[in-house]
Order: structure tokens, then C-alpha cells, then sequence
């Protein structure tokens, strides 16, 4: 009967120890939403950031956030393990955002894929640039950006991701997402000049 | 770059502040989708073989009338 009332508190224990893989192995032989609800519990505000900076209305971004966890749910069984849970997570809710913004806006594509055959190297040019940018100010820069160029930003600089791992995300070759990422770059810092040249910064 | 001052996570942060209830409504949503498709998977899981069978012995039975006909 002890044994019976303590075993929730053991199996929480257990569960909030997991790593993320662990968890959904877990969740994934035994279907114990407890370790489902503990990834929730690590990604959703993450997932809701993305979301919201992607939609910029909270609604939406929350609506969006439930959306992504249902598919989680869903295709777990197609989670092969070769990445992180983490960053397949982020390739769902960036895959995800970037269709709505598609279907509401109907957005075509604004700019022409630039390849030019050149060796690209990502040697942090304009890094602290833009990791230095205000908060309020990077915000405002980021609701300009177009949807490719700003999910690309923040898989670099929110998700600390590599270029290996952008590479699976987006589909592109390690080339392609090095050229895409220095143009994202270069649009960032010309709409930041356009809108903030004059102004000092506080 | 870890170095370095990173604003993209502030404004992570600062996105998060914002949600109301930390998810906890959207957490109930997800859950309950899940026991919908749980439901309905199950439904498919039990009935589907029956309903095949039921199908396949009306085919058969079909089939044999005519082979006596």
C-alpha cells in the first residue's frame, strides 16, 4: 500500500532526471504522459518564443505552440534519434511557422537564392554586431526580417545551433546555409541601419 | 560567441515573461487532443478487424451462391 502511494513520487523523480531522449524512448514504450509533460515543461516557453517571434501575436503563437505539440505527439514514433530531440523539436516549430506565414501572407519569395559558387566560411562576421543589438531594438529589426531570414538568425543565435545541424533543419547543403545565413546577416544590419542610422542607441 | 553578450536569448526571455499562464492551458489542450486521437485510434484498433472480417466472410459467401448457380 506504502510501496503503491510512494511509487508517483518515484516515477516523478525518475522522469524529471531523464534527458530529453530518454524521455521520449520512454514515453514512447510505456505512452506515461509524465514524461511527455516534463518535455513540454522544458520546451514550450521556447517553443512559444519562436512561435511569437515568427507570428508576432501572442494568440497565434500559443494556438501555434499546441499545434506543434499535437504533431510532436503524433510522429514521435518517426523521431529517429540522429539529431537532438531539441532540434528536431525547433526544425518542427521553424517548418510550422514559416507555412502559416505562407498561407496568411501568401508571401512570396523576396529574394532570389544567391549561391554564386563562392566559399562561404561562417567566421562570425558581424556576430557581435547583432548579438549586441538592443533587445527592443532587435525585436523590431526581426518583425522586418523576412521569415527565412529571421528563422535562420535565431536557429544560429537563440538555438545555438550548427551549421551541420541548420544543414537538417532547412535541407540545404553546408554551403547553401552558410551563404544564406551571411545574406540573413547582411538584411538584418541594412534594415537596422534603415530604421536606426540616425539614432543613438540607449 | 558564448563569450559574448547575446541579446537574441533576452529576447527569448523577454517573449516568455509575456505568456500568460506559462502554457498550462495549451498543456490541457495538447492532452486532451491526445486522448481524442488515444479514443479513436482504439475505436479503429477494435473494430476495423471485425469490420474487414464481416466484409470478407459477405464476399465469400457472395462468391459461393454464384459458384452455385
Amino acid at each position: 500500500m506504502i510501496v503503491n502511494l510512494l511509487n508517483p513520487i518515484i516515477v516523478n523523480s525518475e522522469v524529471k532526471s531523464c534527458s530529453d531522449e530518454e524521455a521520449l524512448d520512454q514515453y514512447i514504450l510505456t505512452q506515461n504522459v509524465n514524461y511527455f509533460n516534463l518535455l513540454y515543461d522544458r520546451y514550450s516557453n521556447k517553443v512559444f518564443a519562436k512561435c511569437i517571434s515568427m507570428l508576432k501575436r501572442p494568440d497565434m503563437a500559443e494556438d501555434a505552440t499546441q499545434e506543434i505539440f499535437v504533431k510532436v505527439l503524433l510522429s514521435v514514433s518517426k523521431f529517429s534519434g540522429r539529431s537532438k530531440f531539441s532540434t528536431w523539436l525547433y526544425s518542427i516549430t521553424y517548418n510550422y511557422c514559416i507555412d502559416q506565414i505562407r498561407k496568411e501572407q501568401k508571401q512570396i519569395v523576396q529574394h532570389i537564392e544567391d549561391f554564386r559558387y563562392v566559399d562561404v566560411t561562417d567566421d562570425g562576421m558581424y556576430d557581435a554586431e547583432i548579438l549586441e543589438t538592443n533587445v527592443m531594438r532587435l525585436k523590431s529589426v526581426l518583425v522586418e526580417l523576412h521569415s527565412d531570414d529571421m528563422s535562420i538568425l535565431l536557429m544560429k543565435y537563440q538555438d545555438d545551433m550548427s551549421i551541420k545541424e541548420i544543414c537538417d533543419v532547412i535541407g540545404k547543403t553546408e554551403s547553401a546555409v552558410k551563404m544564406k545565413l551571411l545574406r540573413a546577416k547582411e538584411r538584418f544590419l541594412k534594415i537596422y541601419n534603415s530604421m536606426y542610422a540616425d539614432s543613438v542607441e540607449v | 560567441m558564448q563569450n559574448k553578450e547575446n541579446n537574441f536569448k533576452k529576447l527569448e526571455q523577454y517573449y516568455i515573461a509575456q505568456r500568460p499562464d506559462k502554457g498550462q492551458e495549451t498543456k490541457a489542450n495538447v492532452m486532451s487532443q491526445k486522448a481524442v486521437f488515444g479514443f479513436i485510434s482504439n475505436v479503429v484498433d477494435l473494430f476495423l478487424p471485425k469490420v474487414i472480417s464481416v466484409i470478407s466472410n459477405a464476399l465469400d459467401a457472395r462468391s459461393g451462391q454464384m459458384h452455385k448457380k
